[in-house]
């Protein structure tokens, strides 16, 4: 049986490469690394979309930098009334030695409250070290790796939600298309192995990308902090987007349809998730998708912060087990209906 | 070595396809299976061959159940669909080699010798099957299904696609085959193929086995109860189907000389249409 894996294992390789897949796989890499070093960060400290509001107490104003997101209010009724109307905004109320007295933050999420104040803070005051804040854990510094952490955790889900989902269908249509799907009914090999070598080739993959993503991205010190825990959110989530690929894949009689499935999901259920975890935005309906509970296990073990596993690993667990159960009927029906 | 008895089979709508199916094949017997399209041959098959198990009756390969031999039954089996199923983006050489590895080491024929049996032109066996003709990849699926050494084969339209010069060659390996004492059973509506090789066919329309016997048998069951005869009128060649029992009282027609007279044989597909009622489109 662990000839025949091999062997299966063996032939995956050989088709990836050929179909080009790695080449995708690896472009991705660069290129999402190149916008992380050299466009998200350096473009993404600036406050884009927020506007940060500032009330100074008793002394004179020392703006250290002056843009069209930072106002100043002149008394709290003014910056209650401002946090209202902008209910993504920042407020920000230094005393009179000049130190952060609070910091406000309405209808903010709490999952990005302290990045956001961090982030307002560092606009308004030159070398704001964090200490009079009640903002305990985020010191200046760690907003730059933090930025750098989140996109490298969207990239990675991404890449595992998407590419790979899309990379086995690729894959198994092409098997589909040329017809060998049919002669894995009359080999003496088991069609859990046929399944499992796909799995495990793409989980392998997956394991790479991320350690590559995060050493090249958040750098080696951090990496090593966090990798434990982020390959095995890639363990529990990569062989759960491969045999949903595979279903898809087994349900969709062609590529086109398929296409279609994707992109539906891509918009409806995978990408909406990176907006309600990375930002302060709030809905109901997204604790609704699967995909945001794998998302922020993904993203808090990047954070360093991992949510409670045991429960997780269960439910990811029993769906794998769940999905190659199906997929194992679904091609015994493809098969037998050829 | 296959034995069938009271086979029945319906898909879940619960509209049977193959009614009270009842043959055996011997050891080292080829056996056509013969019928139009839908009319339950490749259901037949794919029940013999392992890939739907839901079947009420008994199907026995070798004396044991199909249904529960698992997929061991594959490295005595050896099936060859219609279509050449293979990767394309492999060569013939590293289809065989990747086919083959399924198998046990001692079972499997070395991958050169095979792809030299079916023909397989040498410049072509690292190529990718992608640049193959249709027939080069039927032989290179023959080949997949041979080099395993099967103790039967199934063998699905088997020259179909083929050119003649393939089409003999497919025929000699199959019979090469069989005198290895290897079974065979080969489904096809194509006659010629099924009255060259099978020492027995039977034909199955609508989920039912019409006739079951020799080719030979078969012709000869029907009347052949008339002689065609050439003859020449006033220099122009003329030809007239006769009973035979009207030669009897001398030929009822003017001539000035008989050319030939000869007994107009009945093909296979003859006697399919008079079994059957209908043709094998």
């Amino acid at each position: 049986m662990l000839k025949q894996f091999a062997v299966l294992l063996k032939k995956d390789i050989k088709l990836i490469i050929r179909h080009k897949f790695l080449l995708v796989m690896l472009a991705s890499l660069v290129i999402y690394s190149l916008y992380i070093n050299f466009i998200y960060v350096s473009e993404g400290t600036k406050p884009i979309e927020t506007n940060i509001y500032v009330l100074y107490e008793e002394q004179e104003q020392n703006l250290t930098s002056e843009n069209g997101y930072i106002t100043t209010v002149e008394d709290e009724e003014a910056l209650i009334n401002a946090l209202e109307m902008d209910s993504d905004g920042i407020g920000i109320r230094i005393d009179k030695s000049g130190n952060p007295d609070s910091v406000i933050l309405y209808h903010v999420s709490e999952k990005s409250d302290n990045l956001k104040a961090l982030y307002g803070l560092n606009r308004v005051i030159d070398g704001y070290d964090g200490l009079e804040v009640p903002i305990s854990y985020l010191q200046k510094g760690d907003l730059e790796l933090k930025q750098r952490a989140t996109m490298a955790s969207v990239i990675i889900f991404f890449e595992i939600a998407a590419i790979s989902f899309l990379g086995v269908a690729a894959l198994f249509f092409k098997e589909k298309s040329m017809g060998v799907i049919k002669l894995y009914g009359i080999l003496p090999a088991s069609k859990v192995l046929y399944i499992s070598s796909k799995v495990l080739l793409f989980l392998v993959l997956e394991i790479i990308f991320a350690v590559l993503m995060c050493l090249l991205n958040v750098g080696v010190e951090y990496s090593l902090q966090i990798l434990p825990q982020v390959v095995l959110q890639v363990i529990l989530l990569s062989p759960i987007m491969v045999l949903l690929g595979f279903l898809f894949a087994l349900v969709y009689n062609n590529l086109k349809q398929f296409i279609f499935a994707y992109t539906l999901i891509i918009v409806m259920v995978t990408s909406p998730v990176f907006l309600f975890v990375t930002t302060s935005l709030e809905w109901d309906g997204i604790y609704a998708l699967p995909t945001y509970y794998a998302y922020s296990s993904l993203y808090n073990a990047m954070l360093g912060n991992p949510n409670p596993i045991l429960l997780y690993s269960l439910a990811c667990i029993v769906t794998i087990l769940g999905l190659t159960i199906t997929n194992y009927n679904l091609m015994k029906r493809e098969i037998e209906r050829g | 070595m296959i034995k069938v008895n009271n086979l029945n089979f319906s898909y879940k709508k619960g509209i049977p396809i193959l009614k009270n199916i009842n043959f055996t094949v011997q050891k080292g017997e080829i056996f056509g299976f013969l019928g139009p399209n839908g009319s339950g041959k490749s259901t037949t098959q794919k029940i013999l061959t392992g890939l739907l198990s839901d079947y009420a009756g008994e199907v026995k390969i070798e004396g044991q159940e199909i249904k529960k031999r698992g997929i061991e039954i594959y490295k005595d089996i050896g099936v060859l669909f219609e279509m050449p199923y293979l990767y394309t983006s492999l060569s013939a050489v590293d289809n065989l080699e990747y086919f083959g590895s399924f198998y046990p080491k001692n079972q499997i024929r070395d991958i050169d010798d095979v792809l030299e049996l079916v023909n397989l032109k040498k410049s072509y066996r690292k190529k990718p099957v992608k640049r193959y003709s249709k027939g080069m990849r039927q032989r290179v699926s023959f080949a997949r299904v041979l080099m395993s050494n099967p103790k039967i084969l199934f063998l699905d339209e088997p020259i179909s696609g083929l050119d003649p010069s393939g089409a003999i060659l497919f025929k000699k390996i199959i019979r090469e085959e069989q005198a290895k004492g290897t079974t065979i059973f080969i489904t096809t509506h194509n006659m010629y193929v099924a009255d060259e090789l099978c020492d027995r066919v039977a034909f199955i329309v609508d989920g039912e086995i019409k006739a079951l016997d020799t080719p030979k048998n078969l012709k000869s069951s029907e009347d052949q109860d008339s002689v065609e005869v050439e003859y020449e009128l006033n220099g122009v060649n003329k030809q007239v189907k006769l009973d035979t029992k009207e030669i009897l009282n001398l030929f009822p027609f003017e001539y000035d000389k008989i050319k030939s007279i000869h007994t107009k044989e009945l093909s296979m597909e003859d006697v399919f249409v008079k079994v059957t009622g209908r043709g094998l489109k």
